[in-house]
């Protein structure tokens, strides 16, 4: 027998529907209000660079940044850059994680791993990545192997401190229960370890991706080889600041890209899979 | 090291040439700069009167500024850039798949090298049958060019000498064949435009001694030895007598602008995207200054 009379089913249904309908409109007018204050900081930025006392062309407004991008884009410059360090950062970024991951729940679940590698890891990963360059250059000559070296360096020790704090801090009763149930070994790193510092190392994926973006531009912004690197460096070489700017807008833009695109979504499974997400 | 294609600036500096000129209360500031760019950031900071910089550079930095920063008021140094190459080049095509240096990314000798490369159909890049053009300072180039990292190297005087007589290199292409006449300006005097308005009379006071400076340098032995003792103090080594023999050859020192060759580095600065628009680029020049 049905407990419900149709009535409240209707009602229920409705207030369902009028509840997405309403997140719908929310998030359309949190997205209209985002733009407008965009808009109203980029208004703040001309007007800066209208009135303000420094010459347009050591100050450009977005109206300038915007004509050199196009400018950029046009003249071809713009896109092979683009690909060429998005290139650079893939492979780079990629050799991190693979490395990176393993070595941080080594680093989180092996006493010997711990003692030898611990302190190594923990001091390395406040060097600046740029100094490995002369090295890399020295070590592999002027070539896309010196590049990639210099980006696994400045990201692969990011990720394995966010993997080891991941696996350091799973709850101790979940390791004990799936060793009761008979879980052991390699089955436990992929069973317990793995799934459940899914959290800590995405955060770690995301770290290890800016502190990738970082090293790539400065490698790239003194060996010059291709590259938004040596784009940047075109705009200082030719005294052009709205170019620079253009070019660090677009690498703000890849990076919004990515986030909106990749980590967004991920994090948001993660969420929903760990039940935190919760408004 | 500076190079010699700014001799007449170390020989005006050094024999005390420029001070004179400008006469007594006036005192003269002297600063060496690595590039050009840094200088045009100097004179769009309104610290510099006027400086000796390669032709890119300087309209470059009028185009950008929209004519409001600087004029080039007079020629300086033309020609004495080469390309060297190792010894496993003996032809443009043995350069396929190799590395090219030049001085610095959109230099003159930068453009000049990328477009030669046009020129002969070679696409710039990594593969095979494309040519890698890398900017490094010259001081690096010549230890990559002896380790055969680079395979050839398109830099100015002395570097392209020392290239050739300290390193062994030989000369694949000398600039001075791809121009008429073998004139191509390399330093050029430019003034900021405060210092036009409100010195005038100073600037003009300094041309007349640079302009004496390059006669003396071509005439006089010892003109190039201060040259080389302003390089040896402010170095800390002499360059060899071959090597500065052989790169004065390669020079010519003129207050003549090269309009049609200025008018060519430009359209050539902006086939490759170096330069923002050739139009009224002439109008950079203000020869009227030159006595």
């Amino acid at each position: 027998m049905d407990y419900q009379p149709t009535e409240t089913r209707n009602r229920v249904a409705a207030l369902r529907q009028g509840s997405s309908a309403a997140a719908r409109r929310a998030s359309l007018v949190l997205g209209l209000r985002r733009a407008g204050w965009l808009l109203v900081l980029l208004f703040v930025w001309q007007v800066l660079a209208w009135v303000g006392p420094w010459p347009e062309w050591v100050f450009p407004g977005p109206l300038q940044v915007a004509a050199a991008l196009a400018e950029l884009f046009t003249s071809g410059l713009l896109l092979p850059a683009v690909g060429r360090s998005l290139l650079r950062l893939g492979v780079g970024y990629g050799i991190s994680l693979a490395i990176g991951i393993p070595l941080g729940m080594l680093l989180g679940r092996n006493r010997w791993v711990e003692e030898i590698l611990g302190a190594p890891v923990l001091g390395l990963q406040a060097l600046p990545s740029i100094t490995w360059l002369p090295v890399a250059l020295l070590w592999f000559g002027l070539s896309e192997a010196a590049i990639l070296f210099v980006v696994v360096a400045g990201s692969v020790l990011a990720v394995a401190l966010s993997a080891e704090s991941g696996v350091r801090n799973i709850d101790p009763s979940w390791v004990r229960a799936a060793r009761t149930l008979g879980a052991d070994g390699w089955h436990l790193y992929t069973t317990i370890f793995l799934p459940a510092s899914t959290p800590a190392l995405l955060a770690g994926a995301k770290l290890g991706w800016s502190f990738a973006w970082r090293s790539l531009m400065a490698a790239e912004l003194i060996f010059i080889s291709g590259g938004l690197g040596q784009l940047l460096e075109l705009g200082r070489q030719l005294n052009d600041v709205s170019r620079i700017f253009a070019v660090m807008v677009t690498i703000t833009l890849i990076g919004l890209v990515v986030e909106k695109l990749v980590f967004g979504p991920l994090e948001e499974a993660v969420r929903r899979r760990f039940g935190t997400n919760v408004d | 090291m500076p190079n010699l294609t700014h001799a007449p600036a170390l020989y005006g500096i050094a024999s005390g040439l420029f001070e004179e000129a400008l006469g007594e209360g006036v005192r003269m500031e002297t600063k060496a700069f690595t590039a050009g760019p840094s200088v045009v950031e100097a004179i769009f900071a309104g610290e510099l009167d006027v400086a000796f910089i390669g032709p890119n550079p300087a309209m470059n930095a009028y185009v950008v500024s929209k004519g409001q920063a600087l004029r080039i008021i007079s020629g300086s140094a033309s020609g004495g850039a080469q390309l060297v190459v190792g010894s496993d080049v003996r032809r443009v095509q043995d350069l396929l798949g190799k590395r090219l240096a030049t001085p610095a990314l959109a230099n003159t000798q930068d453009i000049a090298a990328r477009c030669w490369l046009r020129d002969q159909g070679i696409e710039e890049g990594k593969g095979e049958d494309e040519v890698e053009v890398l900017p490094i300072p010259p001081s690096e180039v010549m230890r990559l060019f002896s380790r055969g990292e680079v395979a050839g190297a398109w830099l100015p005087e002395p570097w392209s000498s020392r290239l050739v007589i300290e390193s062994g290199g030989s000369v694949l292409v000398d600039e001075a064949s791809l121009w008429p006449d073998g004139r191509f300006p390399t330093t050029l005097v430019v003034a900021s435009l405060p210092a036009l308005e409100k010195r005038r009379d100073l600037v003009r006071r300094f041309l007349s001694a640079h302009a004496e400076a390059i006669v003396r340098l071509k005439s006089d032995p010892d003109a190039r030895r201060v040259v080389s003792r302003q390089i040896e103090r402010d170095v800390g080594f002499s360059l060899p007598p071959a090597v500065i023999e052989r790169a004065y050859g390669n020079l010519d020192f003129s207050e003549e602008l090269l309009t049609d060759a200025l008018a060519v580095l430009a359209d050539r600065a902006m086939t490759l995207g170096y330069l923002r628009r050739t139009d009224g680029i002439l109008d950079a020049l203000a020869p009227d200054l030159v006595p």
